[in-house]
């Protein structure tokens, strides 16, 4: 694998090639081809005793992260599957086993356990996956519970797999339709999806339990977003498969790829420190969007320099305000999407005032800790490794406490 | 003659199964499962309109773009009804339908080679197909890549794939620069040139038929129409048989108050082509067998939010019957050939042997008669938008009215249904392609189509189930499916799903769907 072939180079490569080295612990300088080529002999070296067995089970989910997973170019699925030698034994899409041997050929004590979707509690049947000994549809649930303590590694795979997704937002349902009768129909949370560590509510943890750790001892390696993002999924297990332990946030994010603030490397930041913002959606003047509900202030990810698709867009580069997508709850806590982020009561002032308090400063760094006190949603970063509590956007000083 | 034996049965499933009676080699009854429940419908209330796109999305990441932009369709519809609204940009209209069409060439080529092909390659069926191999062939691997450039092209408006965030209320947020446009050109020239010229195409016939290879002529044609033959020489045009009755919403507004695919109906042989009143008149969703209460269905707009019932007795889906007139309905590529009265290089004349039926066969031949079409549309699209145009008027959700979209899917006719008091969703219906074609039966017992096409079908003894495979994944349904055939004489279970790359990279022993196997 040569990342030169990705065509990720020119404009992607520097940030792939400081955070991939972060993440595999390497200080040395070199090249990024080199580099890159070391950490996969390494992990094709460390391997050799055998193949990692590698089973992939989807609870509620849309399929989105297996989709953007086969979008990956550096390195691409079936370059990962090949040189990292995976053992996909379980995949309910991409897999081809019939039948008995499926079930057969999937892994019961995973290398790595992947979870996409999230897992409804209170309806365990609203996903199920196979039968029973007894013939009932077999809920993901107890797939979960089975095949997790068994795992090495175990994985969050987007924000449903996370958090919970929006299965998990509020059932709107209650406060617009008059029901006669009482049911499920009326909770916040209808089938009681929830994450696998965490989920929306402040007294509640995820289908596993806060406390819960794989074999590895660590505990479930979230890789959240609405779609995640395939070189955080394979990256990640790069830095698996060479034994290292990825430095992780506050909700078990790899540092390495949910450390930086979307709004910090935007490509329209220089509109934001001088206080200039679009109109409305889609008015062309390339301007911050800030005004009309750009949730990157609040949002972390490195995909404002790393970007999508072989490193072609993203989102704000459309034009499109970030809608948060790697934050939790961010379905009920970032909406409404396309309204300034201070209408939400995330925020004490308003675009304005966060504009002007901005443009004083010199420096883009400086302006974004000024931009940021003034905004009433940080702390100024003067260490990245200390929890990261005060910068998840909702005031609120838990990171269960969203 | 390929076959699976697996017996006794290891009851696996997807998000969807089917349970299939048999007796004496013949299914005497079908039932369609969708197993799994979200609740979007329910998420999505009590919020201002312009959040239902973003939301909807997400009800699926293979047809991400499509609810995000039915959505927007049903929105828009309301706020023109309540005189908040205008229409988009000209050249939003076009940039929708660029994207739109790139999405459903994409879905084409992963569905083709992805899902369906291994069913008729060599790998899985012992066809000498080996070019479509899964993950080893060099048909499966230049496709792989294939798709992937083009959801780069499609990146460069849309900000990323799947999920897309460019589709905006009152028309788009992406200024379409000239780089943009360059680039997406350089993507889909790279996917053209892997497909091959469509005029290429009775030549490339020609090759297949006396296996032969050129690739100046496409690597991606010769593919297509290799599994096409396979699937002919499967006997694919005598089996999978629907009703024939087709649905088509119509798609792509042509920016003079039409749509390029107008909408259709094609009943008891008859073309016809509905308004929008009339269709929506039309719909009603059925929840007699489905784990809702019965109250829960209805006509879309006036229906209560599906209150789950997961105990009901007799229920076997977590998906409603949707049904036109009280009449079950095919929809996808074949239903908007049919009603359009399109086929391209009489191929379903030909190969399929009647261009209007509803056959395994038909439904393959009219998805590659689509990609070519398709293809040859967006090289067009992508000269007629203007760099730098006005995409957006702007939008607010300060509205009340009531709003339908109306549009299709790759695999078929897709509606949202939405009303709003005061900038608040009270009422949202989404009604899926794979509903229609896949969906439970009635209260009247009527099947769905796809449950209706596997009844009467042999199975005889296992002998040859993947052809009930072939069936499944010739609607393209968009869901894991899996497939439960029970009988007397015993029990057989598959997993159906698009092909694995693991399965071939570790080279492991597991069998293919249809790959002969030893006795357990």
């Amino acid at each position: 694998m040569k990342l030169a072939d990705t065509g990720r180079t020119a404009d992607g490569g520097p940030t792939t090639r400081r955070n991939f080295l972060k993440l595999v612990g390497a200080t040395t300088a070199g090249s990024v081809i080199t580099e890159y080529s070391t950490e996969v002999a390494s992990a094709l070296e460390q391997a050799t005793d055998g193949r990692k067995e590698v089973v992939w089970i989807q609870g509620q989910t849309c399929s989105a992260c297996t989709m953007s997973t086969l979008q990956g170019t550096s390195p691409s699925l079936e370059e990962a599957i090949s040189q990292f030698k995976l053992d996909v034994t379980f995949h309910p899409e991409l897999m081809a086993e019939t039948g008995e041997s499926a079930i057969d050929a999937m892994s019961k004590s995973p290398d790595i356990l992947m979870i996409e979707g999230a897992i409804p509690t209170k309806i365990p049947s609203a996903a199920t996956l196979g039968r029973d000994e007894n013939g009932h549809h077999k809920p993901v649930l107890d797939w979960v519970m089975e095949l997790a303590p068994d795992a090495e590694y175990v994985m969050g795979i987007g924000t449903c797999a996370c958090y919970g997704g929006w299965q998990s937002a509020e059932n709107g349902a209650p406060a617009v339709e008059d029901f006669e009768e009482k049911g499920v129909w009326m909770d916040a949370n209808v089938t009681g999806a929830k994450g696998l560590q965490y989920t929306h509510r402040a007294d509640d943890a995820g289908v596993l339990g806060p406390d819960f750790t794989a074999n590895s001892g660590l505990p479930v390696i979230n890789v959240p977003g609405c779609m995640t993002h395939p070189d955080y999924v394979l990256l990640t297990v790069a830095t698996l498969l060479n034994g290292h332990e990825p430095d992780l946030d506050e909700f078990s994010r790899p540092k390495a790829f949910y450390g930086p603030l979307v709004h910090d490397e935007c490509s329209r930041r220089g509109y934001f420190d001088r206080g200039e913002f679009v109109d409305h959606v889609g008015d062309g003047s390339g301007k911050c969007l800030y005004s009309v509900g750009c949730k990157g202030p609040y949002c972390h990810c490195d995909d404002s320099v790393r970007l999508w698709n072989d490193g072609t867009s993203v989102c704000r580069n459309v034009g499109a305000p970030c809608i948060g997508c790697m934050e939790p709850n961010f379905w009920d806590r970032m909406t409404p999407f396309y309204e300034p982020a201070e209408k939400q009561g995330l925020i004490l002032t308003d675009v304005g005032t966060a504009g002007k308090v901005a443009v004083g400063a010199t420096a883009a760094g400086i302006a974004g800790h000024a931009a940021r006190k003034a905004m009433g949603y940080g702390e100024d970063e003067e260490d990245e490794t200390d929890e990261r509590v005060e910068t998840d956007g909702c005031g609120c000083t838990s990171g269960e406490d969203t | 003659m390929p076959e699976i034996e697996i017996d006794p049965t290891t009851r696996i499933e997807g998000h969807h199964s089917t349970t299939l009676q048999v007796e004496d080699g013949v299914v005497t009854e079908a039932k369609s499962h969708m197993d799994m429940f979200r609740g979007m419908e329910m998420v999505v209330l009590d919020r201002p309109p312009s959040d239902a796109p973003v939301f909807t999305q997400r009800v699926c990441g293979v047809c991400f773009s499509v609810h995000r932009m039915c959505s927007l369709l049903a929105i828009e519809d309301a706020a023109r009804g309540a005189g908040t609204f205008e229409g988009v940009p000209e050249t939003a209209r076009q940039m929708r339908n660029l994207l739109e069409k790139m999405a459903n060439l994409w879905n084409h080529a992963v569905h083709m080679f992805a899902l369906v092909g291994p069913d008729y390659s060599d790998a899985v069926a012992d066809t000498g197909l080996e070019r479509i191999n899964p993950m080893e062939g060099e048909g499966y691997k230049r496709a792989l890549q294939a798709q992937r450039k083009l959801l780069q092209g499609f990146a460069e408006f849309g900000g990323k794939a799947p999920h897309p965030l460019t589709y905006a209320p009152g028309g788009m947020s992406a200024t379409p620069t000239a780089g943009k446009i360059e680039n997406i050109r350089d993507q889909v020239e790279f996917v053209s040139e892997w497909l091959g010229p469509t005029d290429a195409v009775p030549e490339v016939i020609e090759n297949v038929r006396n296996d032969e290879f050129d690739a100046s002529l496409g690597e991606g044609l010769h593919d297509i129409v290799s599994i096409l033959f396979a699937a002919k020489a499967a006997g694919a045009d005598d089996f999978g048989v629907g009703p024939g009755r087709y649905y088509c919403n119509g798609v792509y507004p042509d920016g003079k108050g039409g749509r390029e695919i107008p909408s259709g109906l094609y009943v008891d042989g008859e073309r016809s082509h509905p308004d929008k009143e009339a269709i929506t008149s039309a719909i009603t969703e059925s929840t007699a067998r489905s784990w809702y209460t019965d109250d829960s269905g209805g006509h879309p707009m006036e229906e209560s939010p599906p209150k789950p019932d997961p105990e009901k007795e007799d229920a076997y889906s977590w998906g409603k019957a949707p049904r036109y007139n009280g009449m079950n309905m095919e929809v996808g590529s074949l239903a908007r050939l049919i009603v359009t009265e399109q086929d391209p290089f009489d191929l379903r004349a030909t190969l399929g042997g009647d261009p209007t039926k509803s056959s395994t066969l038909n439904r393959l031949i009219a998805r590659a008669q689509e990609s070519v079409v398709l293809r040859d549309q967006i090289v067009d699209l992508l000269d007629d938008i203007e760099p730098d145009s006005t995409v957006n008027h702007g939008w607010t959700d300060d509205f009340s009215g009531e709003g339908v979209g109306l549009w299709e899917a790759s695999r078929g006719a897709l509606s949202h249904w939405v009303k709003i008091e005061d900038g608040t969703i009270t009422n949202y219906q989404i009604i899926t392609p794979t509903l229609w074609n896949l969906g439970p039966r009635d209260e009247n017992g009527t099947p769905s189509i796809f449950e209706g096409a596997v009844e009467g079908m042999e199975v005889t003894d296992y002998e040859n189930p993947i052809n009930v495979m072939r069936t499944v994944r010739s609607f393209d349904p968009c869901l894991a499916c899996s497939v439960h055939v029970e009988s007397p004489d015993g029990t057989y279970s598959e997993k159906v799903t698009p092909a694995s790359p693991g399965t071939a990279a570790k080279g492991n022993n597991t069998p293919f769907a249809g790959q002969e196997v030893d006795e357990p």
